[in-house]
C-alpha cells in the first residue's frame, strides 16, 4: 500500500544540469534523475514537474528517449512555472512520470513524417524529431513546419543551427506571423507554408503540436491538400492536476487528456466538439 | 450471511460496543430536518430514520479539503506520502443503498489504471452498515437502479417495527452482529424488513421518463437540443453545490501549503468541482468548457455515459436526490433527463 | 535573507481589517518573527519610512489620499490591498450611488464644508483605481487565515493564489444547509470564496463582502432572487452593498 502511494503521487528528485535562456519567456532545462536512472518516456509524453511549496504542473518531455537525461522547456505563465525560472543549474526538482501517450513512434516507422509546430508546441514534437533522426533509417522524410509570432519567439535549441543548416536531413520551413529588421524568412501564419509542399499523401502522417486556435486552421489547411484523417496525430493541451486519470480537469468527452492523450488520433476526436 | 433480529431497545448498547472495535459515525440531525454523517459519540444522538445527508459518505473516504498528499521539507529537498491508511476501523452505521451504490463506483475509479492508494488504504479499513431508508420526494434510486441493500455492505439493517433486522453479508459483518444481543427472525419478519427495504419504490419520487439503459444512447441524440443553452445551463448559477454533495462526485484540485517556519508544508487534495468557470482554464485563458451549458452537459454525460460506458453499464448517478434537493436553481438529474428524453422523442 | 520590512497604512475605514490582523495572536508571534513591522498605527507608534511590503486598508476619498498612496507605491516593492475598502471600494463605494453634497450634509452636517479635510474626490475609489496593487486580500473584514496564508506565500517568494469559486463550495465543504432553502436571500452563490463561508457558517446569508467571483451567473442569480420574492431594485441595494466597484450595479 505504502508503495503504491509512493508512484501515485510522491515526485522523484532530479537535478537541473543546464539552464539556457531560448526567449524572453522561455528557459530550456537539462535534468537528470539523482538516483541516476533514466526517464524511460516515449516521445510526445510529459511529466509533472514538482516545485515543493509552490506545486505542479505538466510540462512535455523535449528531449529524445535516445539520449541521457531529458529537456524540458518552460514557458514563464504563472506561480509555478514562475518560480521554475528562478532555479540555477543544480537546483533539485521533483518529477512524477512520464504521463500519457505519445506519438505512435512504432507505428509510424517507415513513413514520411510532417510535423507542424507552433510556439511552446515545438517543445513535444523536438522529441519525437530528434528520436527519427538518431533512428533515421527507420523513417522517411522529416519535414518540419515551425511558426512563431515574432523572430524573438522562435526556439534555439541546441540542434536549431544544424537544422536549419539541413545538416541533420530535416526539412525545415520557418514562418513568423510578424518579422522584424533582420529576419528575411517566411510571414504569415503557419498554414501558409502547407499548400507549397509536395508530399507523398499515401505516406506521410502530419503531427501537429500548438496554441488551441491553430488546430483548426492546420487542419483545414491538411483538408485543403487532400489528407486524411487517420493520417493526422494531435497533442492537445489541458488544464491537468493528477496527470494519472484521476482528477477530472483534463477530461475530452469519455477520454482523459492526460492518459488516452496528450496525443490523440484525429479521427476520434474529430467530432468532440470541445476537442478542438 | 447470518441473520438476527435486534430489538430497538438494546440497540444502542450494540453500538457502545461497536465504538470498541472503531471510529463510529453515523447519520445526527444538523438543523430541523436536515441530517450529517457525523461521530457518534452517544447512541441516542443517532438519526436512522434520516432521508438524506447534506454530505453523502464520500467526505469519510476523500475529505472535502486538507486531505494530505505529500509532506516535503524545503530544506532537505524531501517529501514523503502522507499516511494513507487510519490506526482505527472506520464503522459507518446507517447508509443507504444509494450511497453505497455511490461509494462502489467510486471504488471503481480509484481502482482503475493507477490505483490511488490515499482513497484506497482507507476504504480497505471501513465498514458499512447500512439501514433502511426513508425516501422523499427528491429520491430515485430505482429510477437508475441503485436501489440494492446487499452489495457493498458488511451488515444491513431493515426497520421491522420495534426491531431490526440484521442481516450480515461479509465475515466483518458476522464478527460485528455476533456483539448485538439478537434473536432469531420469523419468516413474518422478513416480510416486513421487503416491505422497509421497498420503500424505496413506493414512495413517490419524481418523475423519470426515460430507462437508465437508454440513457447512454439519448445523450448522443440530445446533445445539440436547446435546452442545454436556454434553459439549464441559463439557470445554472455554477455554485458546485451539486457536484459537492454527489456520492459519485471525485474530482480534486491539489493545494500546496507552507509553514512559517518557510520550511516544512504539505501537499493538499480539495474538491473540485466541474461546474466552475475555472475548472479547464488554462494559460492563455482558454476554456476548454467554454459555458455554462457545456458544463451542465458536462455534469449530466459523465454520469450517464462516459463513465457508465467506461466501466461495462452502471450510471454513475445512484439517485440520492442530493443535487436536486439542494440546487438554488432548482435543477435536478430527473427534470434534465425528462428534457432530454423528450426533446429527443420531439426531434424523432 | 534579510527580513522584509513591513508597513501598514490605512485609508478610510473602520480600521477592522488591521484588527484582524493583531487577531493573529499565536500566529502574528511567529509573522513578527519573520518579518520587521516598521508601520503599524494599530500596533505600535514609532514610524518608519523604509519598507518593502505595504499592507494598505482603506479606501481612497480625497486628494490627499491620492498623493499620499503615489508615495507609499513609488517606494513598496510589493503593495497588498487589505480588505474590501481598499480592494474594492468596499461599503464606501455606496456613497458612489449618491450626491456627494447630500452625503456630506447627511453625515457631517453644518461642518460639512469646514476646512480642507472635508475636500472629497467626486467618486470613492479603491487602491487599485489609483495605482497598481500587487495582491488583493478581499473581505470585510478579512480572514486571518487568508492573511497569514498570503504572507507566507509572499514572503516564500511565490505569487499568493486565493479562491476563484464562489462561497457556496466552502459553504458545502461546512456542511451548512442552504440557508436559501429556507427563505433566505444568500449572494454566496456569486461572491468570491476564501472567507471560509463564516456568516453562512453561522446562519447568516451571505451579503457579497469578498466581491464577486470571475464571471458570476448574473442572470442565473436574479432568477432565483426573484423567485426567492425579491423586486430588481431589492437586488440592486442587495448587490450594492458590496458590488459597487462592478459594473453589474450599474
Ligand atoms: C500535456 C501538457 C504539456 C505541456 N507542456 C508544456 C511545456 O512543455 N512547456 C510549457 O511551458 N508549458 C507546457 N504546458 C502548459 C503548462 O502546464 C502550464 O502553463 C502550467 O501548468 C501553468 O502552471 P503555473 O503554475 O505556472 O500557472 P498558474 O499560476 O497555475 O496559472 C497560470 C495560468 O495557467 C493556467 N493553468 C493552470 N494549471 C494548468 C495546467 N495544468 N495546464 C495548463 N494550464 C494551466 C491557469 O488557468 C492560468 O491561466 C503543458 C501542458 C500540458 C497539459
Ligand atoms: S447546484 Fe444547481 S446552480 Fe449550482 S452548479 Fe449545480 S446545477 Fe448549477
Ligand atoms: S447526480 Fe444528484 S441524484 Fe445523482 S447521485 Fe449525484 S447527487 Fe445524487
Ligand atoms: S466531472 Fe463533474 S460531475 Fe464528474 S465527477 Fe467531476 S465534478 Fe463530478
Ligand atoms: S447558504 Fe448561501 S452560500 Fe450556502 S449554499 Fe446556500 S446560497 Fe450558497
Ligand atoms: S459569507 Fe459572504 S458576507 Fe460573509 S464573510 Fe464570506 S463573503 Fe463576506
Ligand atoms: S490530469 Fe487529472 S485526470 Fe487528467
Amino acid at each position: 500500500m505504502a508503495e503504491l502511494a509512493k508512484s501515485l503521487y510522491l515526485p522523484k528528485s532530479a537535478t537541473i544540469r543546464k539552464v539556457i535562456p531560448m526567449t524572453e519567456s522561455e528557459k530550456f532545462y537539462q535534468l537528470g534523475f539523482d538516483d541516476g536512472s533514466e526517464l524511460g518516456h516515449q516521445p510526445g509524453q510529459f511529466v509533472e514537474v514538482s516545485l515543493y511549496g509552490v506545486g505542479e504542473c505538466p510540462i512535455s518531455i523535449s528531449s529524445s528517449p535516445t539520449a541521457k537525461g531529458f529537456d524540458l522547456c518552460v514557458r514563464k505563465v504563472g506561480r509555478v512555472t514562475e518560480a521554475m525560472h528562478q532555479l540555477k543549474e543544480g537546483s533539485k526538482v521533483g518529477i512524477r512520470g512520464p504521463f500519457g501517450k505519445g506519438f505512435p513512434a512504432e507505428a509510424l516507422k517507415g513513413k514520411d513524417l510532417l510535423f507542424i509546430g507552433g510556439g511552446i508546441g515545438m517543445v513535444p514534437l523536438r522529441s519525437f524529431i530528434n528520436y527519427s533522426i538518431d533512428r533515421r533509417k527507420d523513417y522517411g522524410r522529416i519535414i518540419l513546419l515551425y511558426g512563431s509570432r515574432t523572430p524573438k519567439e522562435l526556439f534555439n535549441f541546441p540542434e536549431f543551427e544544424d537544422w536549419k543548416a539541413g545538416k541533420k536531413d530535416v526539412e525545415l520551413s520557418l514562418s513568423v506571423d510578424r518579422g522584424d529588421d533582420k529576419w528575411k524568412g517566411n510571414v504569415g501564419v503557419i498554414t501558409t507554408l502547407i499548400p507549397p509542399l509536395k508530399l507523398d499523401l499515401e505516406k506521410t502522417f502530419a503531427i501537429v503540436c500548438g496554441p488551441p486556435i491553430m488546430y483548426k486552421f492546420v487542419l483545414l489547411a491538411l483538408e485543403g491538400k487532400n489528407f486524411k484523417d487517420d493520417h493526422i496525430y494531435l497533442s492537445l493541451e489541458r488544464r491537468m492536476k493528477c496527470g494519472v486519470g484521476k482528477c477530472g480537469h483534463c477530461q475530452i468527452h469519455g477520454y482523459y487528456c492526460c492518459q488516452d492523450g496528450p496525443v490523440f488520433h484525429y479521427p476520434l476526436i474529430k467530432n468532440i466538439k470541445e476537442a478542438l | 450471511m447470518k441473520k438476527g433480529v435486534i430489538g430497538k431497545k438494546d440497540f444502542n448498547s450494540w453500538v457502545e460496543t461497536l465504538k470498541k472495535e472503531g471510529e463510529v459515525f453515523g447519520p445526527k440531525e444538523r438543523t430541523d430536518q436536515c441530517w450529517f454523517f457525523d461521530r457518534v459519540n452517544n447512541p441516542a444522538e443517532l438519526r436512522l430514520d434520516y432521508t438524506s445527508t447534506i454530505l453523502p459518505p464520500k467526505k469519510f473516504f476523500v475529505p472535502p479539503r486538507n486531505e494530505l498528499l505529500l509532506e516535503f521539507n524545503l530544506k532537505s529537498g524531501e517529501g514523503k506520502a502522507g499516511k494513507a491508511a487510519p490506526d482505527r476501523e472506520l464503522i459507518l452505521l446507517g447508509i443507504h443503498g444509494c450511497d453505497m451504490q455511490g461509494l462502489l463506483r467510486l471504488d471503481l475509479c480509484w481502482k482503475e489504471g493507477n490505483p490511488d492508494s490515499t482513497y484506497l488504504a482507507k476504504r480497505a479499513k471501513s465498514t458499512v452498515i447500512g439501514v433502511s431508508c426513508n425516501p422523499d420526494e427528491y429520491c430515485f434510486c430505482t429510477k437508475v437502479e441503485s436501489n440494492d441493500f446487499r452489495q457493498g455492505f458488511d451488515i444491513f439493517l431493515s426497520d421491522i417495527g420495534q426491531s431490526w433486522l440484521a442481516e450480515a453479508f461479509t465475515e466483518k459483518g458476522e464478527k460485528l452482529l455476533a456483539l448485538a444481543k439478537t434473536t432469531e427472525g420469523t419468516l413474518l419478519d422478513d416480510e416486513i424488513a421487503y416491505k422497509a427495504k421497498a420503500r424505496c419504490a413506493t414512495t413517490k419520487g419524481p418523475e423519470f421518463l426515460p430507462k437508465v439503459v437508454e440513457l447512454p444512447l439519448l445523450c448522443i441524440d440530445g446533445e445539440d437540443l436547446p435546452f442545454w443553452k436556454e434553459d439549464v445551463g441559463q439557470r445554472c448559477l455554477a455554485c458546485g453545490t451539486c457536484t459537492n454533495v454527489c456520492p459519485t462526485c471525485y474530482c480534486f484540485d491539489v493545494e500546496e501549503e507552507v509553514d512559517l517556519n518557510l520550511t516544512t508544508g504539505r501537499r493538499l487534495r480539495r474538491w473540485d468541482s466541474c461546474q466552475l468557470e475555472g475548472f479547464t482554464e488554462v494559460a492563455g485563458g482558454e476554456k476548454f468548457m467554454r459555458d455554462q451549458p457545456g458544463r451542465q452537459k458536462h455534469r449530466f454525460y459523465r454520469k450517464f455515459r462516459w463513465l457508465t460506458t467506461k466501466y461495462g453499464g452502471s450510471a454513475f448517478c445512484v439517485g440520492c436526490g442530493r443535487c436536486g434537493r439542494q440546487c438554488t436553481a432548482e435543477i435536478s438529474i430527473p427534470e434534465t433527463a425528462n428534457k432530454l428524453f423528450l426533446g429527443v422523442k420531439a426531434k424523432g | 535573507m534579510a527580513k522584509p520590512k513591513v508597513a501598514f497604512f490605512d485609508f478610510s475605514c473602520c480600521e477592522g481589517c488591521q484588527l484582524m490582523v493583531l487577531n493573529c495572536e499565536p500566529e502574528l508571534l511567529d509573522i513578527v518573527g519573520a518579518i520587521d513591522i516598521v508601520n503599524f498605527r494599530e500596533a505600535i507608534s514609532d514610524r518608519g519610512e523604509d519598507y518593502d511590503i505595504a499592507f494598505i486598508e482603506g479606501s481612497i476619498i480625497t486628494p490627499h489620499d491620492v498623493e499620499r498612496i503615489k508615495k507609499i507605491r513609488a517606494q513598496a516593492k510589493v503593495l497588498v490591498a487589505l480588505g474590501a475598502c481598499a480592494h474594492t471600494g468596499g461599503l464606501n463605494k455606496l456613497r458612489n450611488f449618491q450626491d456627494t453634497e447630500e452625503a456630506k450634509q447627511t453625515v457631517y452636517g453644518k461642518d460639512a464644508n469646514a476646512g480642507p479635510f472635508f475636500e472629497v474626490l467626486s467618486k470613492v475609489l479603491s487602491i487599485g483605481e489609483v495605482v497598481k496593487v500587487d495582491l488583493a486580500i478581499p473581505g470585510c473584514p478579512i480572514n486571518r487565515f487568508e492573511f497569514i496564508s498570503v504572507v507566507k506565500q509572499v514572503l516564500a517568494g511565490v505569487t499568493p493564489t486565493l479562491p476563484n469559486y464562489p462561497v457556496c463550495v466552502e459553504c458545502k465543504y461546512n456542511e451548512n444547509e442552504c440557508l436559501m432553502s429556507k427563505g433566505a436571500i444568500c449572494l454566496g452563490p456569486i461572491t468570491l470564496a476564501g472567507c471560509d463561508s463564516r456568516c453562512t457558517n453561522s446562519q447568516w446569508p451571505c451579503t457579497g463582502c469578498r466581491g464577486l467571483v470571475q464571471n458570476p451567473h448574473l442572470e442565473a442569480d436574479q432568477i432565483t432572487l426573484i423567485k426567492a420574492g425579491l423586486t430588481v431594485q431589492d437586488i440592486l441595494r442587495r448587490y450594492r452593498l458590496f458590488y459597487g466597484y462592478s459594473e453589474v450595479v450599474k
